[in-house]
C-alpha cells in the first residue's frame, strides 16, 4: 500500500481543481459541480486518515459529509432555478447585479 | 504490490476525471466525467477497507446528487455557456499564486516524512469481525447518534427549502 | 438698614424690567421713584446712625458667603465708613432727584419708546450697582459694581437704539470702560499676589502695621498704577475718555446721573478708598497728577469750541474730573471727594438744565439755534445761573470752595514734588477757559437774540414742576453745600480756624503710613496766609476776566469779533472743533490693524484651513466611500478569488 502522503497529494491535486473550476468556470452548475469535486476529495483525506488513525471515525464523518453534500446541492440547484427563471441565464457574467 | 499498482491506476483515473470536469465546455460532460469521478473514488474507498462508505457513495452521490444536477440541466435547456470566464491579469496572477502554494506542498509531502497506513486487517479498523458495515452502524448509532438525528432533520430542512426557493410565484388568475 | 438701601433699587429694576413691562409711563415712573425714594430714606438713616454714633472704624456688614477657593477668600461684605456713607448719600440723594426729572423728561416719548418701564428699570439698575461699587468692602466687590455700572452705562446710553449712532456710541463707552478694566484686573491679580488678600479693611491693616518689605511696595506701585488705568477708563481721563463726549446720545437724565454725578466718579472713590497705597507711591502719584491736570486741560480747550449744548457738558466733565484726579495726585483725596460732592450737584444740575431747555426745544441741541429763552424759560433760566456760577467757582458758591481747594492744594503738594507751578498755572488756565466756556453756554442759550424757528419759538414753554422742582433742589444744594468745605483761611475771618467740616469728617478714611509720613507732611503743614489768598485771588481774578471776555463775545448773540477770530486762527479752530482728531487717530493706529487682522483671521485661518479641513475630512469620506463601492464587482468569480487568495496567505503564514 502506498503511503498516505501519495493520499494527501491526490486529495490536494482534486481540491485544487475544484477551486480552478469554482473560480473560472461562467456555467453556475460547473461551479456548484467543482464544489462537489472539493467535497470529495476531504473525503478521500479522510479514509485516507481513518486508515491511519486506526479506528472509524473518519469514516463516520465521510458519511456526515456525503449528507451535508447531497443537503447543499438541493438548495443550491433550487436557488439555480430561481435564478434562470429570474434572470433567463445561468452565466454569472451577466449575474452582476451587486455592482458597486 | 497488487494494491499499489490499482491505487496507482485509480489515481491516474481521478486526476483525468477531474481535470475534465473543470476544463469541459458542456456542462453535461462535466457532470458525466464527475460521474465517473465519484465511481473511481468508491474503488478507492474499497481499497482504503472503507466499503460501506463506497457503496453509500455510489448509491448516493453518484447515484442521487450527479442524476439531481443532470435533471436540472436537462431541464434548463440551456445553451453551451463560454467554459472560463475572462481572467484578468489579477485573477493569473492570484492563480499563479496558488499554483505555487500547491507546489510547494506537494515538494513537502513527497519529499517528506512518510505516513504509514496500517495494513489491512487490522483490529482498530474492525471493532465486531462481522464486517464493515456492522462496525460502522455500532458506531454511529452509539458513539454519533446525535449528529445522526441532527442529519435527519438537516436533510428536512433542505428538502423544504428547496421547494420553496423553487417554488414558481402564485399566477394572478385573470 | 442698609439692606433696604442697596435692594430698593434692585427690586425696582426687577419690577420694572420684568412684571411691569407694559404699564404706563406715569406708573413705571412712579415705581422707579419709588424704589429710589425708599433707599433714599434708607441710606439717611444708616448715615444718621453711623455718624450720630461717632465711630472711628469702620463697620463691616456681611451678607453672603461668596468665593472661598485654596487661599482666597472674598465675600459679599459691606463697609459703612465716612467715604461709603458719604457716597451712599450721593447717589441715593441726587438719583433721586434725576429720578423725579426723568419722568416729566421722558413724557413725550412715542412709537417704540412709548412704554418707559424698561429706562426706568436700568435706571434702577444702575443706582443698585454703584451701590455695591460703593459699599463694597473688598477689590472683587467693587469690580462686580464696576462692571455693573458699566453695563447699566451701555444700555442706557444706547437706550434710543433705532438709531445706529446711539448703540454705537454705547458699545464705544463699554469697549473704551473694558480697555481700563484690564487695568483693574491686573490690579486685583497683583494685590491677591502681594497680600493674600482683597479686602480693604485687611489691606489697611497689612499696610498700616508698617511690616512691609521692600518688594511689597514696590509692587504696591505697580498695583496703583494699574488701578489707575482702570480709573482712566471708567473716570474719562487721558487717554480713554472718547466715550464720555459720545455717550451725550443717551437720554439726558442718564447723562446727568451717569455722566456727571454718580459712574464717573467711581475711578475717584475708588483711589480714595486705597489711599494707603496711593500714598506709598509718589511715582504713581507723579503720573495720576499729570494726567489729570492734562486731561483738565485738554478738554476745556476742546469745550470752548464745541455748538452742541450737551457736548461741552460732557468735555466740561471730563475736565472737571481732570480736577479730582489732579487733587488724587497730590494726595489730597479730601479736596478730591470734596470737589467730587460739589461738582455731583452742580453738574448734575447743568446737565438737567440742559435737558430741560432740549426738552422745550423739542430736542434741539444746537446752541446756535437758541438765544433769548430766558423770557421763555425763567426758571430753567435762573437754575442754569446757579450752576454756571458754581462751576466756574463764583465765590460764596460751593465749587469756588472746592476748585479753590484744589489749586491751592496742588500748588503745595507740587512744589513739594517739584513742578507745583506748572500744575497751578495749568490748573487755572483751565478754570480760565472754564469759566469761559461755560458762560459762552449761558449767554448763547439764554441771553441774545433768539434764533430758532418761527415754529419752535412759538412752541416754547416753562417744562413741569416734575422738572424744575428737582432743579431747584439741586441749585440750593450747589450754593450751600460747598458750606461744609470752608478752608480754614477763610473760616479764620469769622473765628472759626477749624472751618473745614469736610476735611475732618473724611480723616479717618485717609490714612498715610509711617514710612510715608514725611513724604506727605505738606498736606497738613501751614503756609503763609499771604501766599494762599495770593493764589485765591490771581484763580478767582482769570475767572472774573475769562467771564467778562465771554459777555463781550456773547452777551448778544455771535459777536463779530468771533468770527474774525475763528477766520485767522482757522487751522486752530478745526483742530479743536473735531476734538483734536482723537478717535480718528485711535481708529487709524488701533481699530484699523485690529480689524485688519480679524478679517486675515477670518479668510485664512477660519474660511481656508479650519473649513479646509472640515470640509476635507467630508470629501475624503465621500471619496473612499465612491473607492470602495466600487470594488462591490458582484462577481462571484472575484470573491471566490478573494477567498481562494486568503486561504493560500493563511496556509503559508501558518507553515513557515
Amino acid at each position: 500500500m502506498v503511503p498516505f502522503n501519495y493520499i494527501i497529494v491526490l486529495s490536494a491535486f482534486m481540491f485544487f481543481c475544484g477551486v480552478f473550476g469554482v473560480l473560472f468556470r461562467r456555467n453556475i452548475i460547473a461551479i456548484l459541480m467543482s464544489v462537489e469535486l472539493m467535497l470529495n476529495s476531504v473525503n478521500l483525506l479522510f479514509i485516507g486518515a481513518s486508515k491511519v488513525v486506526g479506528n472509524l471515525d473518519g469514516q463516520i464523518m465521510v458519511f456526515f459529509i456525503i449528507t451535508v453534500a447531497a443537503c447543499e446541492a438541493a438548495v443550491g440547484l433550487a436557488m439555480v432555478i430561481a435564478i434562470f427563471r429570474k434572470f433567463g441565464s445561468i452565466d454569472t457574467d451577466k449575474l452582476r447585479v451587486l455592482r458597486g | 504490490m497488487g494494491a499499489t499498482l490499482l491505487f496507482g491506476i485509480f489515481a491516474f483515473l481521478i486526476v483525468a476525471c477531474s481535470l475534465m470536469v473543470v476544463l469541459a465546455k458542456d456542462s453535461v460532460v462535466s457532470a458525466v466525467f464527475l460521474v465517473a469521478d465519484l465511481f473511481v473514488m468508491a474503488c478507492i474507498y474499497a481499497l482504503l477497507g472503507a466499503d460501506f462508505v463506497a457503496a453509500i457513495q455510489v448509491l448516493v452521490y453518484a447515484g442521487a446528487i450527479l442524476i439531481l444536477f443532470l435533471f436540472v440541466i436537462m431541464l434548463l435547456n440551456l445553451d453551451i455557456v463560454a467554459a472560463r470566464t475572462n481572467a484578468g491579469p489579477l485573477e493569473i496572477g492570484m492563480f499563479i499564486v496558488v499554483l505555487i502554494g500547491f507546489g510547494i506542498l506537494v515538494v513537502n509531502l513527497l519529499l517528506g516524512e512518510r505516513i504509514e497506513l496500517l495494513p489491512p486487517g487490522d483490529s482498530g479498523l474492525s471493532i465486531t469481525g462481522k464486517g464493515n458495515s456492522y462496525d460502522l452502524g455500532l458506531v454511529l448509532f452509539s458513539k454519533y447518534l446525535w449528529p445522526f438525528e441532527m442529519a435527519s432533520v438537516l436533510i428536512l430542512l433542505a428538502m423544504v427549502a428547496g421547494v420553496l426557493i423553487a417554488k414558481r410565484g402564485k399566477k394572478k388568475q385573470p | 438698614m442698609l439692606w433696604v438701601a442697596i435692594l430698593s433699587p434692585l427690586f425696582g429694576a426687577l419690577l420694572n424690567g420684568l412684571i411691569l413691562r407694559s404699564v404706563s409711563r406715569r406708573t413705571s415712573h412712579l415705581m422707579g421713584v419709588l424704589a429710589m425714594a425708599v433707599s433714599f430714606l434708607a441710606a439717611v438713616s444708616v448715615a444718621v446712625s453711623f455718624i450720630g454714633s461717632h465711630a472711628t472704624e469702620p463697620v463691616l456688614k456681611y451678607a453672603l458667603n461668596w468665593i472661598h477657593v485654596g487661599t482666597l477668600n472674598i465675600d459679599f461684605e459691606f463697609i459703612i465708613d465716612q467715604l461709603s456713607v458719604l457716597m451712599l448719600l450721593v447717589v441715593t440723594g441726587i438719583g433721586l432727584l434725576i429720578h423725579i426729572y426723568a419722568g416729566g423728561y421722558m413724557s413725550h416719548e412715542e412709537g417704540m419708546y412709548e412704554r418707559t418701564a424698561r429706562f426706568f428699570s436700568y435706571l434702577n439698575l444702575f443706582v443698585f450697582m454703584m451701590l455695591i461699587l460703593v459699599l463694597g468692602n473688598s477689590l472683587p466687590l467693587m469690580f462686580v459694581g464696576w462692571e455693573g455700572v458699566g453695563l447699566c452705562s451701555y444700555l442706557l446710553i444706547g437706550y434710543w437704539y433705532h438709531e445706529d449712532a446711539n448703540a454705537k456710541a454705547g458699545m464705544k463707552a463699554f469697549l473704551v470702560n473694558r480697555i481700563g478694566d484690564i487695568g483693574f484686573l491686573l490690579g486685583i491679580f497683583l494685590t491677591f499676589k502681594t497680600f493674600g488678600t482683597l479686602s480693604f479693611t485687611e489691606l489697611k491693616n497689612i499696610v498700616l502695621s508698617g511690616s512691609l518689605t521692600p518688594e511689597m511696595i514696590q509692587s504696591v506701585s505697580w498695583i496703583t498704577l494699574f488701578l489707575f488705568i482702570g480709573a482712566c477708563g471708567k473716570s474719562a481721563q487721558l487717554p480713554l475718555y472718547i466715550w464720555l463726549p459720545d455717550a451725550m446720545a443717551g437720554p439726558t437724565p442718564v447723562s446727568a446721573l451717569i455722566h456727571a454725578a454718580t459712574m464717573v466718579t467711581a475711578g475717584i472713590y475708588m483711589m480714595t478708598r486705597l489711599n494707603f497705597f496711593y500714598y506709598l507711591s509718589p511715582n504713581t502719584m507723579m503720573i495720576v497728577a499729570l494726567v489729570g491736570v492734562l486731561t483738565a486741560f485738554f478738554a476745556a480747550t476742546i469745550a470752548m469750541v464745541q455748538y452742541d449744548i450737551k457736548k461741552v457738558l460732557a468735555y466740561s466733565t471730563v475736565s472737571q474730573l481732570g480736577y479730582m484726579v489732579l487733587a488724587a495726585g497730590v494726595g489730597a483725596y479730601d479736596a478730591s471727594v470734596f470737589h467730587l460732592l460739589t461738582h455731583a450737584c452742580f453738574k448734575a444740575l447743568l446737565f438737567l438744565g440742559s435737558g430741560s431747555v432740549i426738552f422745550a426745544m423739542h430736542h434741539e441741541q444746537d446752541i446756535r439755534k437758541m438765544g433769548g429763552l430766558r423770557k421763555h424759560l425763567p426758571i430753567t433760566h435762573f437754575v442754569f445761573l446757579v450752576g454756571v456760577l458754581a462751576i466756574i467757582g463764583f465765590p460764596g458758591l460751593s465749587g469756588f470752595f472746592s476748585k479753590d481747594e484744589i489749586l491751592w492744594k496742588s500748588f503745595i503738594g507740587g512744589q513739594h514734588m517739584g513742578f507745583g507751578l506748572f500744575l497751578w498755572i495749568m490748573a487755572t488756565i483751565t478754570a480760565g477757559m472754564t469759566a469761559f466756556y461755560m458762560c459762552r453756554v449761558l449767554l448763547l442759550t439764554f441771553y441774545g437774540p433768539n434764533r430758532s424757528d418761527e415754529h419752535t419759538r412759538k412752541h416754547l414753554h416753562e417744562t413741569s414742576p416734575v422738572m424744575w422742582g428737582p432743579l431747584l433742589v439741586l441749585a440750593a444744594l450747589s450754593i450751600g453745600i460747598g458750606y461744609l468745605g470752608i478752608p480754614p483761611l477763610l473760616g479764620s475771618l469769622f473765628g472759626h480756624a477749624e472751618s473745614n467740616i469736610f476735611e475732618h469728617y473724611l480723616a479717618p478714611v485717609l490714612s498715610i503710613p509711617e514710612s510715608m509720613h514725611e513724604h506727605w507732611a505738606f498736606l497738613h503743614a501751614s503756609y503763609s496766609h499771604g501766599l494762599e489768598w495770593a493764589l485765591m485771588g490771581a484763580s478767582v481774578g482769570l475767572m472774573l476776566i475769562a467771564s467778562f471776555t465771554a459777555i463781550i463775545f456773547y452777551g448778544k448773540g455771535f459777536a463779530p469779533i468771533t468770527e474774525t477770530l475763528a477766520r485767522t486762527f482757522a487751522p486752530l479752530f478745526t483742530l479743536l472743533s473735531n476734538k483734536y482728531f482723537v478717535d480718528e487717530l485711535y481708529e487709524r493706529v488701533f481699530i484699523r490693524p485690529c480689524r485688519e487682522m480679524a478679517h486675515f483671521l477670518w479668510a485664512f485661518v477660519d474660511v481656508i484651513v479650519v473649513d479646509g479641513i472640515v470640509n476635507g475630512i467630508g470629501r475624503a469620506c465621500a471619496f473612499s466611500g465612491a473607492f470602495f463601492s466600487l470594488r462591490a464587482t458582484g462577481s462571484v468569480h472575484r470573491s471566490g478569488m478573494l477567498m481562494v487568495f486568503g486561504f493560500v496567505f493563511l496556509l503559508i503564514y501558518m507553515m513557515a
